[in-house]
């Protein structure tokens, strides 16, 4: 079957996004979160999950956590993998060392960190990298925009479902709680009074969780058109900023999940077209 | 139509798409975590609405250090891991075991049972062990703290003005 897609400039955005991925390991290591820096920690955390308990049945957190050159030989191949990315787009052995690193990295951090966290673009969006060919990397892309559209939309779905859309009062409270270690400490500021004001106006609070879920459940949109992808982008921004300020969830690692909503065509075709003038 | 477009054009991965995504419903549908079947359900429960909460802190001989001066993974890695352990070392055994028990207890081989149990769970050592861990995170982030320090558990009222208790209850002292 003969096709007429245009598509996506892989090596362009493999290095946006490589370049991206090394930027979050860079915060890792400026916030002593790579494997080599945690230390040597001693309590494990596998969850109910499934796949956590695969891998700590295998021994990986627990061998990789315990021992330090191991764990600083890890962190060099990760980042060199990383690196490599940047400079040489066209290749699948690194991409897949990347990959793995990232994905190894997660389940080690959260195990030694004593929860599973949701923060996990930085694991999804090397994935379409696998693919070298551009017509199969165009598929894995959408394919990750897609999933990426899904996970926002049964987000939403899930607050409808079981009923924090509906509830009078369920933002001020998760304000309050999320913020109750910070609030002795901040007695002034724009930002505690605007956490206090959430805090203590339950209505108005509310009114920022429904539309959070609206955000949420906008990327249902991302299923039918392209042509919405900068709102939803936008949207989805707001949400992250909204929580970053009231209830001091960074998005840094979640960040890569922005890429597959950027317009790539626009920014490959403007790089050619000053590529061109030069 | 995308899904018409992965069955012409790559046939092996509109398969593997399918079957992931009818396990992806499953597994929301059973309501399981099993990474990388993510089930997005964060602060989708209505949340009651709470007079004070418990917190951990690191009390200095003068102050106390606000928990958010730490980066998000730090806080994560210090205060979660901590509040993980104060329930591991609260409960007579560790808190995992119920679980694997109910999944496979009856369908291995003790012998493997045994190992699988030794492989999810912590052992007293390492329970034991997790002061001196912590401590040895906390000065590797911050090595300019000069004076002695406790991990102290306390309550924070949500009411205002969102005042401190009084007292607070040491955990272990954060020793060098």
């Amino acid at each position: 079957m003969t096709t007429s897609h245009t598509y996506y400039p892989r090596s362009f955005i493999a290095r946006i996004i490589f370049c991206w991925l090394f930027v979050i390991l860079l915060y890792f290591f400026a916030t002593g979160s790579l494997l080599s820096q945690m230390q040597l920690p001693v309590t494990i955390y596998p969850g109910s999950d499934n796949s956590f308990w695969l891998m700590h049945i295998l021994n990986v957190p627990q061998f990789l956590l315990r021992h330090y050159l191991v764990a600083l030989l890890f962190d060099i191949v990760l980042t060199s993998s990383c690196i490599i990315c940047i400079f040489v787009p066209q290749q699948r052995f690194f991409t897949w060392i990347t990959v793995i690193g990232v994905w190894v990295l997660y389940f080690c951090y959260c195990t030694a960190a004593g929860k599973h966290y949701a923060q996990i673009g930085y694991l999804l969006t090397p994935i379409a990298f696998l693919a070298v060919k551009e017509a199969k990397f165009s598929l894995l892309w959408e394919l990750l925009r897609y999933w990426v559209c899904f996970l926002y939309v049964s987000a939403g779905l899930y607050k409808l479902y079981y009923g924090g859309f509906a509830d009078g009062a369920t933002m001020s409270n998760i304000v309050a709680q999320s913020n109750a270690d910070w609030l002795p400490f901040a007695h002034s500021g724009w930002q505690s009074s605007s956490i206090r004001y959430f805090i203590e106006n339950p209505g108005f609070a509310q009114w920022f969780y429904r539309a959070a879920t609206l955000f949420d459940l906008a990327l249902i949109i991302g299923f039918f058109t392209k042509k919405a992808d900068k709102w939803l982008l936008l949207g989805l921004l707001s949400f992250h900023v909204g929580n970053y300020f009231l209830l001091h969830i960074s998005f840094v690692e979640q960040s890569l999940i922005f890429a597959p909503l950027m317009p790539w065509h626009k920014w490959a075709n403007y790089f050619q077209s000053i590529k061109g003038n030069d | 139509m995308f899904i018409k477009r992965l069955f012409y054009e790559w046939r092996v991965l509109f398969w593997m798409v399918l079957v992931l995504i009818l396990a992806q419903l499953f597994f929301m549908y059973k309501g399981i975590e099993n990474v990388p079947f993510f089930l997005y359900h964060m602060y989708a429960q209505p949340h009651g609405h709470k007079d004070s909460a418990t917190v951990l802190l690191v009390k200095t001989e003068n102050s106390y250090i606000n928990n958010k001066t730490f980066s998000n993974r730090q806080e994560e890695l210090l205060f979660n891991a901590a509040g993980y352990w104060l329930s591991l070392k609260s409960s007579a055994r560790d808190t995992i075991l119920p679980v694997v028990e109910s999944r496979f207890k009856s369908r291995m081989p003790a012998a493997m049972y045994a190992r699988m149990e030794q492989q999810l769970s912590n052992s007293s050592a390492a329970i034991d062990s997790f002061p001196a861990w912590w401590s040895r995170y906390f000065y590797s982030i911050r090595p300019q703290t000069k004076e002695p320090a406790w991990l102290v558990q306390t309550r924070v009222s949500l009411n205002p003005p969102y005042s401190k208790s009084p007292q607070d209850s040491i955990l272990f002292t954060i020793s060098r």
